[in-house]
Formats: structure tokens, sequence, C-alpha cells
């Protein structure tokens, strides 16, 4: 197997030594007359950038100046603004997937323009082009944030030939996750619940469908995604490892277009085209699966009895009423289903609904106001025994926010806004299914809370060397009633018989109340034009709590407001990382370190019984948690061939010390996290072989997460072979490895309508490694007890993806 | 290139064989072995027993062999100033025995005295007021159909054990049961002139944990709650007896056996919760690490027989001899004291 890989990379290798030339468009400006007088004048330049093919404005464009340092991002308007002293310059406008634009401008007054960006798609000769500005990493001064737009995400590992963002970021340095179809990801050892998830920015509760296969994000519709594991904007909060922000692009507002692909697993459609051309659009996309009749061919009969179904359609228009004002409206609504056999089904679904407003107010002054509603509900469908049952957890939320940007001066910029969010939690509702059910209905309290969150960020670059970006946010977090409060004694363990007092809240009365500073600052100081130094601290609160005891978190774990007892988890980060490129940008290489501590963080007792609790704090204990590690990157862009590498060390401990002996965890000692997985190696190579064919390779290597084994055994009267387990996370599971290679052909049947067809290729676990998934222990004959794995993906999945544009 | 890279796909897809589950080796090695205790007393006075032994080592020899603790000192002390020992049998090392009775609201602990110094003592436990009698014993017959891994259809049957009874007002108890079975067997060959009979005793809940916390129980009588579910096979094919004791337990020993439930039931399904230590009612000395594991009970009392014989329900358990092909038949069917547990001598409780 192994000669088969090295043969692979060989060939990867070969073909990278045919290289090409880079096409780039040129323009000149010339705006007022020149004038010695007005030398050293400073003149306000905006421009937006436009994508030719639709109109639609293009978010994150990098604009470089020849002879400065530094330079400017196209906002969430697609536009940049820069204020500059009386002369001539040369501007570079960079965008992944289109023309470089070389803009000659005479700047001898105040200019507004707006600029066309070529698709490179459309060029007879594909060109390489990276997906940010050739020195960003090098400029921007937040750290550890991660861009992908969709060409880097379609190089990446593709399971049924799915493209997928969760599985995309899980090859990015410092991220990772439980297993093969985990729910979730983790980000520099913290849960999945420390995760601020965010499409068009309404905020997605589980980010995943088929238990944790697929994403639940929509390809076709994706403009870009960050990620931010380091330090996170004034504007984000509420979680404490990272923000993954999915930017979804604007409909067509050229002509109606149409874009699909059909996959082994699930097949994708999106119309979209103008309400009014050139001013407004919509956008419409869909997903759904069929995915039966590939269990149907597994042997095992519980497989092949079961079902697994999801869907998602996704709705968006925008329009631009004025020079000065935009409006926009999204939509999302996603449902799975799945049943193992004829044991146990589950089902969930997530809607959420956007409405935001933008208002220039000035060349540098503009206004975005914003309200999200949303909502995730998960149930449980015990289909056997006589107790047949259904137990149901729902999470709404509405989040409001204004935020306002405005451009002081070249050099600095404010942003400046509040949040107000109301969440609204059930945290578990039993109801017996069908005439026959003895199953007792039952109903747990909702649960209410409140935040509201002032925040104000300021980024100045001091000088050409220095900027900086600090920020504040203040939170006052609410649980507010009705509901009840159980006090029990000091320092006993906390049941039926230690009971002090009950407390009763009525509607909207403050059951608990916490608030707090989130202090946030990144500076940047670069040594060169090739060489900067970064350093950043990021402090944040997290309300909203996945509660799950198992190592990965599945769509039905039940959710938890901060409250009484659990108090809101806190974390502080810091960070520091040097950033080098070489060879003309063409290598970039970074160290990031980084080091977390965490207070408050839920933890759970042996044996916690989590559903239907009325009394959770029984079963919760507040722990410390800390985290460390280095990320080492490594980009190699060479015409048509990109190579990207990342090794982490990190390591994530929790310690659980309490006064009631039985609620410490591990005697009161530091002990890994369920996510603690030292080493992390993830190697992405890409290769545009033919002008229509493109090739690409992932390979990901990580240490086994930490569980917790049996150690010996023991009989107790009737009770054969009962084990006695390790302290909690003692071992480890064995390591993680796998090789994936994707081969897309197209684009192939051009025309000048615009329709162009794809065919992708892609073999994911090409040599079969059975990772483990989970590890369970199981009795057998003479020995007390064996360890057994479930690999969920543990065989090579070949598949075909057609993908097609009209 | 393009070819070779389609055949290297397609070399991997044919070669590769999907796998969900095996074996593999986590290098567990540890030499922990802990001291494991099992004993229970009761309010009905009878010979009682605590049994000691060594866990097994992992990895070394048989998994399942405990090894016992024999010369210790095993000693049961009452609140109300009561001592009783427990003498080891000499037949039968690590297992101590006394006759003995507990006395309601008294308050009783185990101290233990190991040959190499170990102390361990079981913490106070109030002996529980006595239980309410048990009502009715019952028996039905249920059918369970899966699927083999042909894909045929496969139906078993199984006897179900059902209880009944009525459950006080007030404070409701923490109940655990254990079963013993009884069943007579009956010699068959060709050829056998004076076949005999034997009466062997099982443990047929082995690793069934049947208890309940009767606060659960929305009304004030328990009915037919099932206590066992056995494999209906040859032992049923004459009468069968069902021997069950009802134990009155405190709710730490409650949810100590309600652990040992989740410990021995956890079956490596995606959503298992994270297995953890169980923590019993004995404590060692600091300097032995803790290692004792085990449960000493103190429990109340009351049992009940129930007679089956699944004729009555319309079904027949098919005996195991054969009459025609005698030399395929096991060896019980010649010799029925080869059965563990069996005797010719016929309980004077038995009917006929």
């Amino acid at each position: 197997m192994i000669r088969y890989v090295i043969f692979l990379l060989v060939c990867c290798t070969l073909a990278s030594l045919n290289l090409r030339a880079q096409e780039v468009m040129r323009d000149t400006l010339n705006v007022g007359n020149p004038n010695t007088d007005n030398q050293g004048q400073l003149y306000n330049m905006i421009g937006e950038i436009v994508d030719i093919r639709d109109g639609n404005t293009i978010i994150g464009a990098t604009v470089q100046i020849d002879g400065i340092t530094g330079g400017a991002i196209t906002d969430d308007r697609g536009e940049f603004k820069l204020r500059l002293p009386y002369g001539t310059y040369n501007l570079t406008i960079k965008y992944l997937g289109y023309k470089d634009f070389i803009l000659n401008i005479d700047l001898f007054d105040n200019i507004s323009f707006s600029m066309d960006m070529t698709p490179s798609s459309v060029q007879l000769e594909q060109v390489f082009i990276t997906d940010q500005a050739a020195n960003q990493n090098i400029e921007t001064v937040i750290m550890g944030v991660e861009r992908m737009d969709i060409k880097r995400l379609e190089s990446r590992s593709q399971l049924f030939g799915e493209t997928d963002v969760l599985r995309s970021i899980q090859t990015l340095s410092g991220v990772t996750s439980v297993g093969d179809g985990a729910s979730g990801f983790n980000v520099r050892g913290g849960n999945t619940d420390e995760n601020l998830i965010l499409q068009d920015d309404a905020l997605i509760i589980n980010p995943t469908h088929t238990l944790g296969f697929f994403s639940l994000f929509h390809p076709d519709l994706i403009e870009s995604v960050d990620l931010y594991k380091g330090n996170q904007p004034a504007y984000y909060g509420g979680r404490l490892s990272s923000v993954l922000k999915v930017g979804l692009r604007e409909g067509n507002k050229e002509k109606m277009s149409m874009r699909g692909g059909i996959g082994m697993a699930a097949s994708r459609i999106t119309i979209e085209g103008p309400i009014q051309k050139n001013k407004s659009s919509f956008l419409i996309g869909g997903r759904i699966s069929y995915m039966d009749y590939l269990l149907n061919t597994i042997k095992n009969v519980g497989v092949k009895n079961s079902k697994t179904f999801f869907y998602d359609l996704t709705l968006k228009a925008d329009a631009r009423l004025s020079d000065k004002t935009k409006i926009g409206i999204s939509s999302f609504i996603s449902g799975d289903d799945f049943q193992f056999s004829d044991e146990v089904n589950f089902d969930y679904s997530t809607k959420t609904g956007t409405f935001y407003i933008n208002q220039l107010l000035s060349d540098q002054f503009n206004i975005t106001v914003q309200v999200n509603a949303g909502s995730y509900e998960s149930s449980l469908f015990d289909i056997q025994g006589e107790d047949l049952s259904r137990f149901t957890n729902k999470v709404r939320y509405l989040r409001n926010s204004i935020r306002s940007f405005y451009q002081l001066n070249p050099d600095i910029a404010l942003i400046a806004g509040a949040e107000y969010d109301i969440y609204n939690v059930s945290p578990g509702e039993l109801n017996p299914e069908g005439p026959e059910s003895t199953a007792i209905p039952e109903v747990l309290p909702e649960e209410k809370g409140t935040a509201l969150t002032p925040f104000i960020q300021l980024d100045w670059s001091l000088n050409e060397q220095i900027s900086l970006s600090a920020s504040a946010r203040y939170t006052r977090y609410n649980r507010l009633g009705p509901g009840n409060v159980t006090l029990y004694r000091d320092g006993v363990f906390r049941n039926d018989f230690t009971v002090s007092e009950n407390q009763t809240y009525e509607d909207g009365d403050v059951i608990a109340g916490y608030q707090g500073w989130e202090p946030r600052l990144s500076l940047r100081w670069a040594l060169t034009e090739s060489t900067s130094i970064k350093a950043g601290y990021n402090r944040g609160f997290q309300y909203l709590n996945q509660i799950s005891n198992t190592a990965s978190s599945t769509p039905v774990d039940i959710w938890k407001l901060s409250d009484f007892y659990a108090k809101p988890q806190t974390s502080s980060n810091y960070n520091i990382g040097v950033f080098r490129n070489f060879n003309e940008n063409t290598i970039e290489s970074s160290i990031e370190l980084f080091y977390r501590n965490q207070d408050r963080i839920i933890e759970y007792r042996d044996f916690a019984d989590l559903l239907l609790n009325e009394n959770l704090e029984r079963e919760l204990v507040d722990g410390i948690g800390k985290a460390y590690g280095v990320e080492a990157n490594f980009k190699i862009a060479k015409e048509k061939t990109k190579w990207e590498v990342n090794y982490t060390f990190s390591r994530s401990f929790r310690k659980v010390v309490n006064s009631v002996t039985q609620e410490a965890i591990n005697n009161g000692e530091w002990f890994a996290s369920n996510y603690d997985k030292p080493h992390s190696l993830n190697v992405n190579f890409s290769r545009q072989v033919t002008r229509m064919t493109n090739f690409s390779l992932n390979f990901t290597y990580s240490t086994g997460r930490p569980i917790t084994a049996p150690v010996s055994n023991f009989s107790i009267d009737n009770i054969l072979n009962v084990p006695i387990f390790s302290e909690r996370n003692q071992f480890r599971i064995p390591n993680y490895h796998r090789l994936d290679v994707s081969y897309a052909i197209g684009p192939f049947g051009q025309n000048a309508k615009g329709s162009e067809h794809r065919l992708i290729f892609s073999v994911y676990n090409v040599y079969s490694r059975r990772n483990a998934y989970s590890v369970f222990f199981r009795q057998v004959p003479s020995r007390s007890v064996s360890v057994f794995r479930i690999a969920t993906l543990g065989s090579v999945f070949p598949s075909v993806t057609y993908n097609f544009k009209f | 290139m393009n070819r070779r890279i389609y055949i290297i796909v397609l070399s991997f897809i044919v070669f590769a064989v999907p796998s969900c589950i095996d074996e593999i080796d986590l290098n567990i090695d540890t030499e922990r072995q802990f001291i494991i205790v099992n004993g229970l007393v009761s309010d009905v006075p009878d010979t009682y027993h605590v049994k000691l032994d060594y866990s097994p080592i992992i990895g070394v020899g048989n998994d399942n062999i405990l090894t016992p603790v024999p010369s210790a000192q095993v000693v049961l002390k009452g609140d109300n100033g009561s001592s009783v020992q427990f003498f080891e049998k000499e037949d039968d090392d690590g297992l101590y025995e006394a006759f003995t009775a507990t006395i309601p609201g008294v308050s009783y602990e185990l101290e233990i005295n190991t040959p190499d110094g170990l102390q361990i003592k079981s913490s106070p436990t109030l002996a529980p007021e006595p239980l309410l009698e048990i009502d009715t014993l019952k028996f039905d017959i249920s059918i369970i159909e899966n699927f083999n891994a042909a894909g045929n259809l496969i139906t078993t049957e199984f006897v179900d054990l059902l209880i009944s009874l009525k459950l006080p007002p007030d404070k409701r108890p923490y109940i655990r049961w254990r079963i013993k079975g009884e069943y007579k067997f009956v010699e068959a060959y060709r050829m056998a002139l004076n076949p005999k009979i034997c009466y062997v005793k099982e443990n047929i809940d082995f690793n069934n944990i049947a208890i309940l916390n009767t606060e659960d129980v929305g009304t004030d009588e328990l009915s037919n709650f099932q206590l066992l579910s056995a494999l209906m096979n040859d032992r049923f094919n004459q009468r069968y007896c069902f021997h069950v004791f009802q134990y009155g337990i405190s709710e730490e020993e409650y949810l100590y056996w309600k652990r040992v439930k989740e410990l021995i039931n956890i079956d490596g399904t995606l959503f298992d919760p994270p297995p953890g230590s169980i923590v019993g009612n004995l404590i060692t000395d600091e300097n032995s690490g803790g290692r004792v594991q085990g449960y000493f009970s103190v429990v109340s009392q009351k049992s009940k027989r129930l007679f089956v014989d699944v004729t009555d329900k319309g079904t027949f358990a098919e005996s195991v001899c054969s009459l025609r092909f005698n030399a395929n038949n096991p060896q019980k069917c010649f010799d029925c004291l080869t059965i563990n547990g069996s005797s010719y001598t016929k309980p004077t409780y038995w009917i006929p």
C-alpha cells in the first residue's frame, strides 16, 4: 500500500514541473489635475470591486499599493477605502479565482470608482492564484485567522464527492475532531460547543448532517469561510475557542443562471438571478440526500435496515436601494432523519432567518443593523420496547445587532456597536408514542436567558511597522425565570438528602446574573516586508453550553444556559507568532504559540444521568482547564502547484478539585481532556495537471484521543467480570491517519452563455485505514475485557460527482 | 500519468475490504490488583458468607481467575455492641461464614484484617425495616424474533418471571431481587429401564441485576414487574422452580448496583457514556492506594418460590436427550449427576 502512496507523490512532483505564467489585467485612472501646491494633501479613495459576470460585489479582495506597506481588504459591501497623499499609485487587486488587476491611479482629488474583476476560469489557460494577497499573512494584524474560499475547499478531502466545510477546516493547524463522522470540530483543545458557527451571521447550533459525516453548508453558495481560532473581532463573542464564519454569496444581478451537482450521496441545485437588473437579486439553493441504497449494499443486517436522509434549503435576496443603502434577507432550513436498524431513530432540524440593512452615512461612516432568529430541534425516538417514546429538546434564539464602521483616517478605523441576544432552551420533553406506550410524559421547564453586549474596536496603524487592533466587549447576562433553584448544604454531596432550600422564581425574575469585560488586543510588528511578529490576547465568556459526556457530541445532545450552578465558562487566550515569507511570497511560513486557561468549565461526574434530569447540578462539576501548543504552517505556491503543510503540537488538560470528595475527578489532578491530541500533521497538495484537470491529495495524521480503559475486573454475587476502569482518560485510542485523493476534470463544454460542466473523481481513505471512531470493551471467554474499535469509515470510499452550470 | 492514477484508484477499490469493528491492542500494561469483597447479611437468621479475593492482573494467565484471600479476620460489628466473627470454611479458601441475623434499626459495619496487614472496613449501614411480603409470582412466555447472519428470521422463546407486590404509601423502599433456579432432570436414553431423576440447583440470574427504586412507581402497587427473562431450553422440559429473594437495600447500594448494571451493559454504541470507576461501601487505609472493590450488603429479606410448567402456557421445551440417537446425546442424559449442582434427593418442597 505504501508504494502506491509513494507513486502518487512522485507523480504529483513530476506534474509540478509544468509551469505557466500568470495573467493580469490593467487599467488607468486619472482624477483631478496635477497641482504641485496640493502636494502633501490627503485624498479619499473609495473603490468597489465587482464580479464582471453577475455584478455582485466581491468581499475580501485585497488591495496592495506598490511601495507602501499596508493596503486594504474589501468589506461586506465589496468596498475598500484608502486615504492617501497627492500622487501616483499602482494598486494591485487580488482575489482567488480572478485575474489580478493592476490599476494605475493619478490621485489629485477625492475619488470613488467601481472596478470589474474577471474570473480566471473563463480564460483559455487557467492560472493558479492564491486565495489571499501575496503577503497578507504578514500584513494582517489579528493572528490565528484562516480564510478558505470555494477553490481551497474543493482541494480538500471529499467524502462521496461532497465539498465539505467542516472536513476542510479540519486540515488546518489547531483544528481536530474526535474521529470520522464526529459531530462538530475542536479548536486548540476546546469542546465542540466552544465554536461560534455563523452562516451569513445566523447562528448555527449543529453544523452537521447525517450524524456528522457531512456539513450543513451548501458548497455552491459559499463565498468565503473564515475561521478565527486565536483572537476574535469585537463583534463576535459568546464562545471560548473560535468563530467559524461562513459567508454566502449574493445572487446573480445580471442574468438568470442555474448550477448544481449530482453526487453519489446527495445532489444539489442553485437557481439565481436578478429581481431588478444590477440592483437586486435572489438566490435559492438546496440539497437532498439519497444514501439508503449505499446502506443496502452493506452485509450487516442492522446497517442494511438503517435509513438516513437529509435536506437543506437556502433562500437569499438582496437589493441596493440607493448608492448608500443596501438591504438583504436570507433564510435557511434543514432537516435530518436517521434510523439505525429497528432500534433507534432520531431527527433534527435547523431554521434560521436573517434581515440586515446597511447604510452608508458618509464616505467614512456606515452602519449595519441586523436581526437573526433561529432554532435547533432534535428528537430521539426509542423504537423498541413497551415504552415507545420520543425525547425532544430545542434551542431558540433571537439576536439583534447594530454595528458601525468609521474610518477616521487611513490609519485609524473604529468599529462600535451592540448586540442583544435572547435564548429559550427546552432541555427535554418526553412523550409517549402510540396508544400502547406506557411511557409517562415528562417536560422539563424551559430556560430563558438574555445577553446585552456593547463593543468597540480600534484598528490603528501606528506606523508602517506597527499596527494594533484593540477591542473590548462588556456583557451582561441574565438567566431569567420562571424557574426553581434547589439549594444544598455546603460541602456535601448534592442529593435529595442534602437539600437545604427550594427557591422559586416568577416569569422575568433574574435567577442568576453575570457580567464582565472581554478585552482583546492584537499587535503586529513588521520587521521587514516579508517578516512580522504578532501577538494577541483574547478573553471571552460562554453562556450556552452543550451537555454531553460522550467523547463525541451527538445531534441529540441537550443544551443548557448558564444558571445559578453552571456559571458562565471563561477563557483567556494568549497567542504569539512569527510570520515569514520567502521567494517573493511564494513560500509562506509561520510559527504560532498559544496558551489558554479556562475557568468554570463543565465536567461530569462518573455515571452522570443527563437526560430529563431536573437537578442537573447534581451531575455537573466545575473545573478549570488549560491548553497550550505550537502550530507550524508552510504554504508553497508555484504557478500551478500548491503545497500546504502544517504541524501542531498541543495539549489540553482539565482539573476538577472539589471539597466534596465524590465530585473530584482523578483525585483532583490534571487529566487530559477528551480532545487532547498532542501531534497533528496535515499535508495538502494540489496541482493543475492540464488546462482542464486538477489533482489534489490530502494526508492527515493525529495522535489518538484519550479514553478511560479497564485495568482489571472482578466478579461479585451473580455478576461476572465487572470491569474496573482506570482513572479518567489515562489511555489513548490508536493514532489516526488517512490519505485522500481527488481528480477534477473541467470546466468543459463552456459556451458564451456561461454554461460549463465538471467531473470530480475522489477517493476517500485511499489505503483503507480503519481509524477508530469509538473504542469499546467486551468480555470474551477466559479474558476479562477485550478492546474493540468501531471504524465508521474503515474502508476506501471512491466517488464521482458531476457539477454543472447554465 | 492520468491513466496510471486511474489504475491505482481502481486497484484500491477492488482490494479494499470494508470493516466496521475489529479487535485492537491498547497496550494496557498495568499490574494493579484489587481486593474484592462480596458479602451479605439480612434480618432472616441463616448462614451468611463473605468472600475475599484478589482480582486478576490483566494479561497474566486467565484474566477471569480470582485468587482467594485466606486467613483473614472478618468481624461484623453492630452499633448496639454486637460482634459476630466470620470463620473461614475449611474446604473453601477465601470464603468466610457465620450464622447470624441483623436487627432493623441497628447500624452494621464489617471489619476485615488480611494477613498482609491490610484493614478494610465497610461504611456503617443501617439495617432496613422489614419489607412487605411478595404478593404474587407468575411466569409468561415471550418470543423474540431476530435475523441471523444469513438474513433468516429466527424465533427464540423465553420464560419471563414476573412479580407483583403492594407498596407502602409513605417511604418507598429500594429493592433488589436475586433469583435462584432449580429444575427436575430425567435421564433418558435407549434401553433405560430405570432412568434416574436429578434435582439441579443453578444460578439462573447470572449478570441479571433486578433492582427498582419504588419511588419511580406511579401507583401503590407494583404489578407484573419483570425480574428475569430466561432462555427456554431443556431445563424447562420438566418442572422448574424459581426461588425469589427480595432484598430491601439502601439508596447507596441501589446506586451501586445501578452503576454495575450500566458497566456490564456497555455495548459499544456510538452514544455510550464514558465508563467510570465504581465506588462501593468499602474503604482501606490510605497506604493501600484504595484498591478495594465490591460491596457488603446489609438488607431486609423476603422470599417466595414459583413452580413453572411451560405446558400450562401451551408450549413445551424440547429435551436434549434423544431416544433414537443415543451416541449423540450429552453425558447428562446417561448420568444426571454430571450436571453441576445436581442431586438425587428430592427437595421437601417439590410438588409432584
